[in-house]
C-alpha cells in the first residue's frame, strides 16, 4: 500500500488519483469521527466533505514528517468542533435519553445501549467527547490522541477517565432514576 | 466513596496500561468492597458499550460528491491545478524549448519536432487497426483526429475508479456517453502491467492518446484491447459504441500473470 505522505505529496503536485485514494481510505474514518461527535449523518456527510476540501487546500503546507492522519484528523476534529460551536447542538439535546429508547441502561439491549451511548456522548463537554471519540472510534493510543487534540498525554488520560466518568454519572444514574 | 488512586486503577485496567502490581491492587480492593466493584463493573460495561457500537458506514456518494466540490474549487482556481482539465483535454506540450533560434531552422524544425513529439506522445488520436501499436518504438500510424470530450456525444455517466496495489498505482475515469466510452487512465508502476479492456461486439476500439512520456503498447484483439505500461503516464482511450445505450466495459488489471482488479463498468452504475 502507498505510505499516507507519498499519496499526499503526489495530491499535493495535482495528482487526482492521489487525492482519490486518500478520500477513499479516510472518508470512513472522518465520516465516523463526525458522527460520534453530531450524531447526526448528514451533519457528519457534509463535515467530511468540508474536511476533504479542507485538506485538499491545505495539502502543499503538509509536513511529510508528521503523520499524515494525525493531520488530517486534526483538521476533522477541529471542523467537528467549528460545526457545534456554531450549532450549539449541546443546548438541543436535554432532553430525556430514555425516552428514545423506553430502555434503562441496566436492561436494555445492546442495539439500545449503542443508541444510549451515542445520545449520551453528545453530554459531554466537547474536549472529553472528542477523546472518547479517538480512543473508541478510531482506537487510538494516548500518544496519538494527544497528537491530534494537541494536549499533553496525561492529559488525554484525565480526559478520558472523566468523561468515562460522565457518561457512567449520565447512563446508569439517569437509567436507574428513571 | 472511592478514592482518586482507585479509580485511576480502574482506568487503567480498562485501557490496559496498569503494571501486574497495580493490576493486583486493584483486584484487591475490588474483592473488598462491593461499592468499588459495582462501579468498576459499571465503567467496564460503558468500556464495552463504547468498544461496541457499530461503525457507521458513509452514505453512498460521499466520494464522489467531495472529488466533484475539489473539481469545482479546481476549475475556479485553474492556474493552481490543471489536472481535472487534463481529464478531457489532452495535455499541451510546449515546443519552444525545442527551437533553435534562427527563424528559418526555428520553423523547420518546430513542424518536424511538433510532428514526431505528436506522434510520440499520442496527442493525435490513433486510429486503432487491429495488431500492435507500440507507443515507444514510433510505427503507429496517426491519423489526426483529436480526442475530444465531444466525441462520444451526450455524458450517461462518469466514475473514477482507484487502483493501488503497492508500488502499482493509479486510477481511471470512465465515461460513457450515447454513442462512445471514453476511459482516462493514470498509471505509475517500475514493473510491467497489461490493463486489459474487454467489450461487446457492438463496441470496437477506436483510439487513444498517451499524454506522458513511458513505455507502452496497446493490442487489439476482437472485442479486446490490451495496454502493457511500464513507468508512469496517462491514457484517454476512445472505444465507439453502436449501441447507443451505454454498453459495459471490462478492465482488468494484470502484473506477471496475476490478476490485480477486475471490475465491469456499466453506465447505470454510480
Amino acid at each position: 500500500m502507498v505510505d499516507d505522505a507519498v499519496l499526499a505529496q503526489r495530491a499535493a503536485k495535482g495528482d487526482t488519483f492521489a487525492f482519490e485514494s486518500i478520500v477513499e481510505r479516510y472518508q470512513g474514518m472522518v465520516f465516523n469521527v463526525a458522527v460520534g461527535m453530531v450524531k447526526n449523518d448528514d451533519d457528519a456527510a457534509d463535515i467530511t466533505q468540508t474536511v476533504f476540501l479542507k485538506v485538499y487546500t491545505k495539502l502543499r503546507t503538509y509536513n511529510p514528517n508528521y503523520r499524515f492522519f494525525s493531520w488530517l484528523y486534526r483538521i476533522t476534529a477541529n471542523e467537528c468542533i467549528d460545526h457545534l460551536r456554531k450549532r450549539k447542538r449541546e443546548a438541543a439535546v436535554d432532553g430525556d435519553l430514555w425516552e428514545h429508547t423506553g430502555a434503562a441502561w441496566d436492561s436494555a439491549t445492546e442495539s439500545d445501549r449503542s443508541e444510549l451511548l451515542q445520545s449520551a456522548l453528545l453530554r459531554l463537554k466537547i474536549e472529553h467527547r472528542i477523546v472518547i471519540v479517538l480512543k473508541y472510534f478510531l482506537e487510538l493510543s494516548y500518544t496519538e490522541i494527544s497528537d491530534i487534540v494537541s494536549i499533553r498525554e496525561k492529559t488525554v488520560k484525565s480526559r478520558l477517565f472523566t468523561a468515562r466518568h460522565q457518561l457512567r454519572d449520565i447512563l446508569v444514574r439517569q437509567g436507574q432514576a428513571r | 466513596m472511592t478514592d482518586e488512586r482507585t479509580l485511576e486503577l480502574m482506568h487503567g485496567e480498562i485501557d490496559g496500561t496498569n503494571s501486574a502490581e497495580e493490576s493486583a491492587k486493584l483486584g484487591n480492593l475490588l474483592t473488598e468492597d462491593s461499592e468499588t466493584r459495582d462501579l468498576y463493573r459499571e465503567l467496564c460495561e460503558i468500556d464495552g458499550a463504547l468498544r461496541g457500537i457499530e461503525k457507521s458506514e458513509p452514505p453512498p456518494g460521499l466520494k464522489e460528491s467531495i472529488l466533484s466540490s475539489v473539481g469545482e474549487m479546481r476549475r475556479r482556481a485553474p492556474e493552481e491545478d490543471r489536472y481535472f482539465a487534463a481529464r478531457i483535454t489532452p495535455r499541451r506540450i510546449s515546443l519552444r524549448r525545442f527551437i533553435p533560434a534562427r527563424p528559418a531552422y526555428a520553423l523547420a524544425t518546430g513542424i518536424l519536432l511538433g510532428m514526431g513529439l505528436c506522434a510520440a506522445t499520442g496527442i493525435l488520436l490513433l486510429r486503432a487497426d487491429p495488431g500492435m501499436l507500440a507507443g515507444s518504438d514510433r510505427t503507429h500510424r496517426p491519423y489526426g483526429t483529436i480526442v475530444g470530450s465531444d466525441a462520444g456525444g451526450r455524458l450517461l455517466n462518469s466514475q473514477c475508479i482507484a487502483l493501488e496495489f503497492g508500488e502499482i498505482y493509479g486510477g481511471a475515469c470512465v465515461e460513457h456517453t450515447e454513442n462512445a466510452v471514453q476511459v482516462h487512465l493514470g498509471i505509475s508502476s517500475q514493473d510491467q502491467v497489461q490493463i486489459i479492456f474487454q467489450y461487446d461486439e457492438e463496441v470496437r476500439f477506436e483510439g487513444y492518446s498517451a499524454l506522458d512520456e513511458g513505455t507502452h503498447t496497446i493490442e487489439v484483439r476482437a472485442n479486446e484491447a490490451e495496454l502493457t505500461h511500464v513507468g508512469d503516464c496517462d491514457y484517454s482511450l476512445v472505444f465507439k459504441d453502436g449501441r447507443r445505450a451505454g454498453s459495459p466495459i471490462r478492465m482488468r488489471v494484470l502484473h506477471s500473470g496475476n490478476l490485480l482488479f477486475e471490475k465491469s463498468i456499466t453506465p447505470d452504475e454510480g
